[in-house]
């Protein structure tokens, strides 16, 4: 699914950082997280293993703010061009996740926020070369 | 009786984790002292391919364009 939105948002204005983080413990590792990253060949696509799961937690304690729900993951968090990190991990301008509820994530949903964030000519040619 | 609605209960929450619509959060609330670790660990973090800057580095270089941060389990 992932793969199908890259395709079709073919723009260069886009980058993608795949953060892959041990959630199931017997299975997850850094070895396991370079088998996955060759699911999403998009040279967009930078990885990074994330050991310690830094990134989950930091974004677990943002997004989900009430107590003990601190580490989060299957998180797809879209940043518009702009938006930097000072001391914090920056909150995304929208996200999704793979659950149910409001934000759950929607292949459609997640490439049409993307869409609405690219620079208006590099949306135009994507609408051209449909 | 108890045992056998809570080894179904049990049952079905493998299940869900297994189908990818488990929970998305779990854990303990973080110590401020942590705190300060995870921040430091989360913007060093480097390319698997060992190219290229940081997370924090790569995602500020790459203000000026859209940026999906996407946050996963591997398996």
């Amino acid at each position: 699914m992932l793969d199908d939105v890259l395709n079709q948002v073919d723009s260069e204005e886009l980058s993608v950082f795949a953060v892959w983080m041990p959630c199931l413990p017997k299975t997850d590792n850094a070895e396991a997280a370079l088998s996955a990253a060759s699911l999403l060949p998009d040279s967009r696509v930078v990885h990074y293993w994330d050991d310690e799961k830094s990134v989950g937690t930091l974004y677990g304690k943002s997004l989900f703010p009430p107590p003990g729900k601190t580490f989060a993951w299957d998180l797809y968090l879209v940043y518009a061009p702009g938006v930097e990190w000072h001391t914090q991990p920056p909150m995304p301008t929208e996200w999704w996740m793979s659950a149910t509820g409001a934000r759950a994530l929607d292949g459609e949903k997640l490439r049409e926020s993307v869409l609405d964030l690219l620079p208006e000519s590099a949306a135009v040619e994507l609408a051209l070369s449909d | 009786m108890k045992r056998s609605i809570l080894s179904f209960v049990a049952a079905l929450w493998a299940m869900a984790l297994v189908l990818g619509c488990g929970p998305t959060t779990q854990g303990e609330e973080v110590a401020p002292e942590h705190q300060d670790l995870l921040l430091a660990k989360a913007e060093s973090l480097t390319p698997q391919s060992g190219q290229g800057g940081s997370l924090k580095t790569a995602f500020n270089d790459a203000a000026d364009k859209v940026r999906l941060m996407l946050l996963l389990s591997p398996t």
